[in-house]
């Protein structure tokens, strides 16, 4: 049974939304988190890859289940033959998000937030009451079909987590629509056993393979299968869809696959949204496009952005405010801590876009060079003339 | 007339569809995707968007 307020609604449980309303319900705030699908986190929408194992468990105990493989380096196929090499010990995660997801939200059901599924928001309301009693009203309908039940309830602060979908965050005015140019589509086919280095992320990018986007091959190692998937920008000049591109490479790369099942969803990458907070109002993670627009990662992402907005939306409630003003704060914090990071990856991507081969091949030529020397400053000795080239290209290009 | 038809054999519930309509004339319940005919401008960007081609506009008598 719903009750008639609550201090913090939070919409869509997965990984930024469970994060934030655990988070201030931990701080003794009551939190609804609603979410439409009937199971957290299935069908899994991801390549489920992500951060480091400690980065991960200051966010909670994470069940031994939800860890597939730990990543101790990437490689990357490039165009012409030159490949790249980054060996990291323990650099991330292959998670196993069927069960990752549902974790998180019982964590956060476990700290005293009121998790409801197979439960849809279909409208926020505007701003109604006066001062320290100004409260939004969620519209809410629960189960599907002939059984189902619209109720309303009000809230203090609203914190949608809703992903790409984004439909309350659009209808409230925030541009969050996914266009052409700025999202990949992507899908992510799940093959029986172990096709690359057990223990890498493996790629293959540019003009060779996908040029604005990329190839992928994760291993799960617990499960003894592989994410093999691919995302490209929907706009661009593809004949297929993204699902025969990937079914093609995998033949190609990998014939006679066996292919267990198919996963896909869109990706924004445009790097974060200029503004995502309105009065008692805040987008987090794909809403907001937290994502790396780079690497298309936005599981930690989504889990930071979740954090940092419940901390902002703490603060705002001890303090009887939470206008567009003082939640300003959440995304400055966004901004230091990933966003600007993102920028800057966006402009990369948009440059490595524009070059042709034969630059292109250059640039993976320098971009080895570093990785080959592990990243010393020395590397840029062996090919000055090279490097400062693509640098001062990298400074002129406007995107 | 084109209308918008969905191929729910293809379809991965993925959601991505709706993100990319401008029109917000999709939704998933749950896992079922919802087409609004009346909101649709038949702009094709869904078609593009989907990831597996679920989504076709086709031609028909009657596009309601
Ligand atoms: C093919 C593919 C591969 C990817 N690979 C990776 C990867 O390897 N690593 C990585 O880090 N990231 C990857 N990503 C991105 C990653 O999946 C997302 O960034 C991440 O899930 C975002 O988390 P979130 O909490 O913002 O949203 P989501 O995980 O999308 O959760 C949003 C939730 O909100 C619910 N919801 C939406 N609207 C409503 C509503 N009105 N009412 C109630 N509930 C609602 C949805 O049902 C959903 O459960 C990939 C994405 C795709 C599509
Ligand atoms: S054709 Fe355009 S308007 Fe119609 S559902 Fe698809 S994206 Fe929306
Ligand atoms: S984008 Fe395609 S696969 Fe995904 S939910 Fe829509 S119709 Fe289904």
């Amino acid at each position: 049974m719903l009750r008639e307020q609550y201090d913090v609604v939070v919409i869509g449980a997965g990984p930024g939304g469970s994060v934030a309303a655990r988070e201030l319900a931990q701080k003794g705030w009551t939190v609804l988190l609603l979410e439409k699908r009937e199971r957290i986190g299935y069908p899994v929408r991801c390549g489920e890859a992500s951060t480091n194992l400690s980065d991960l468990e200051s966010y909670g105990p994470i069940d031994e289940d939800c860890i597939e493989t730990i990543i101790n380096g990437i490689y990357i196929y490039g165009p012409n033959g030159v490949n790249i090499e980054v060996p990291k010990p323990g650099t991330g995660i292959m998670l196993n998000r069927e069960k990752f997801d549902p974790m998180l939200a019982h964590l956060a059901e476990n700290d005293g937030v009121e998790l409801v599924t197979l439960a849809r928001v279909d409208s926020v309301g505007g701003i109604e009451g006066k001062g320290s009693g100004e409260f939004r009203t969620v519209r809410i309908v629960e189960g599907n079909g002939p059984t189902e039940k619209v109720s309303e309830v009000r809230a203090k602060m609203v914190i949608s987590a809703e992903g790409v979908e984004a439909r309350i965050g659009r209808s409230l005015g925030i541009p969050c629509l996914q266009k052409p140019t700025m999202t990949c589509t992507g899908v992510d086919i799940q093959v029986e056993g172990l096709l690359t280095k057990p223990d890498y992320l493996t790629f293959w990018q540019g003009h060779d393979f996908i040029n604005d986007g990329y190839i992928w091959s994760f291993p799960k190692q617990k499960s003894n299968v592989t994410n093999f998937g691919a995302g490209f920008l929907f706009g661009g000049k593809h004949q297929k869809n993204i699902l025969e591109t990937t079914q093609e490479w995998l033949d190609k790369l990998f014939p006679g696959s066996k292919v267990n099942k198919v996963v896909g969803g869109l990706v924004p990458v445009s790097s974060t949204l200029q503004s995502y907070t309105l009065d008692r109002f805040a987008l987090v993670g794909d809403a907001a496009h937290h994502t790396n627009p780079l690497t298309g990662g936005g599981i930690a992402a989504a889990m930071r952005a979740g954090r940092y907005c419940a901390n902002t939306v703490h603060q705002g409630l001890e303090r009887g405010e939470l206008s567009a003003a003082f939640l300003k704060t959440y995304e400055k914090e966004c901004y230091k801590r990933f966003g600007k990071t993102h920028d800057f990856e966006f402009k990369f991507r948009k440059f490595l876009l524009h070059l042709n081969r034969e630059e292109q091949v250059g640039l993976y030529k320098v971009l080895q060079g570093f990785a080959l020397s592990g990243y010393k400053k020395t590397a840029f000795l062996k090919t000055p003339i090279q490097t400062a080239k693509y640098l001062a290209k990298f400074a002129k290009f406007k995107g | 007339m084109k209308k918008l038809v969905h191929d729910r054999g293809k379809c991965l519930e993925c959601a991505g569809c709706v993100g990319v309509c401008p029109a917000m004339a999709l939704d998933m319940y749950n896992l079922d995707l919802q087409i609004d005919n009346a909101k649709c401008t038949r702009c094709g960007l869904c078609t593009k968007g989907c990831p597996v081609g679920a989504l076709t506009l086709q031609e028909v008598a009657d596009a309601t």
